[in-house]
């Protein structure tokens, strides 16, 4: 018996808040090791995950991320409003705050309904090398549920760039569909 | 020039999709039929009723994945369908090309054998579309 979902809405509540302190961590404060993060990510939703459900641990993860996105978007987009460069700049900070990395808009077609996000200095994937395909599904969801928010269409994101296959940088293309 | 031809072929393709979609769906008591892709990202879906599409797809990759891999473990080579008898229903699963799933809800009145006649009908024809 787990009770995530109540866990899931403190947590969420603490990050929108912008609280830099978290009880019960007097001592040890907020921040823990990118390599415990990173153990978390890849072995706890990576590799066991993967044994256990195969392909699917992609899209459990993938989700994960756009479930988060989807959230930090609706939260930010009030203050954006239709400012795709504003709402991207909240989204930023939260994942500065949170050092999931650092957010850029590298290209945009509305037209076509493209955009391409780079997360720079990525949390999952800083470090990491060696991979023969890109790693960072959850990044990947998460952009794809904060654009998600923005159009108000889904979106189907891919990581076409990540640090663990010798990029320097993780890159997503998102692309709106039925646009 | 290309661009327009390729974006013909999809739209084109997705029509077929739709198509397909509706064929199945319209079989007794099929009250769902769904195309998942990798992402869990449900991309075709014809449906009798209201559906959380981002849980869905990500359930039925999760589950399609760890029935493949429970059957990896007792040596019974590759799947080609799972099923889900519930209560009041079914859930069929079939993977399709590049790792995209099939996906069939069925209310009690489903014939589950017309349905799976239909599953292993359909799956080729769709990854033709998938190729």
């Amino acid at each position: 018996m787990t009770d995530y979902s109540s866990a899931e809405g403190v947590l969420l509540r603490s990050i929108l808040s912008g609280s830099k302190t978290v009880a019960n961590r007097q001592t040890l404060g907020p921040m823990v090791p990118i390599h415990l993060f990173q153990a978390l990510r890849l072995i706890g939703m990576g590799s066991s995950i993967e044994d256990m459900v195969g392909e699917g641990a992609h899209a459990l993860v993938y989700q994960s991320g756009k479930r988060v996105g989807l959230t930090l978007g609706r939260a930010v987009l009030p203050e954006a409003g239709k400012d795709l460069a504003k709402y991207l700049e909240l989204i930023r900070g939260v994942c500065l705050q949170l050092s999931i990395g650092q957010l850029v808009l590298e290209k945009s077609d509305n037209s076509a309904g493209l955009l391409t996000l780079k997360v720079d200095e990525c949390v999952s994937c800083a470090g990491i090398s060696g991979c023969k395909a890109p790693i960072c599904n959850f990044e990947t969801g998460l952009v794809a549920g904060v654009v998600k928010v923005f159009v108000s269409r889904e979106v189907r994101a891919v990581e076409t760039r990540c640090n663990a296959v010798g990029d320097n940088t993780c890159a997503v293309d998102v692309t709106v569909l039925g646009s | 020039m290309a661009m327009t031809a390729t974006a013909t072929t999809t739209i084109e393709r997705s029509h077929r999709l739709d198509k397909i979609l509706a064929g199945v769906a319209a079989m007794r008591g099929v009250t769902a039929a769904a195309i998942i892709d990798s992402d869990g990202l449900v991309t075709h879906v014809r449906r009798d009723f209201e559906i959380n599409t981002d849980a869905l797809g990500a359930a039925v990759q999760i589950a399609f994945g760890s029935a493949r891999r429970a059957s990896e473990h007792v040596s019974q080579g590759q799947t080609h369908m799972v099923l889900v008898e519930n209560k009041d229903g079914l859930v069929m699963l079939a993977p399709l090309q590049r790792g995209f799933i099939l996906a069939l809800v069925g209310d009690s009145s489903a014939m589950l054998g017309a349905v799976r006649f239909e599953v292993k009908q359909t799956v080729p024809e769709l990854n033709l579309l998938f190729a």
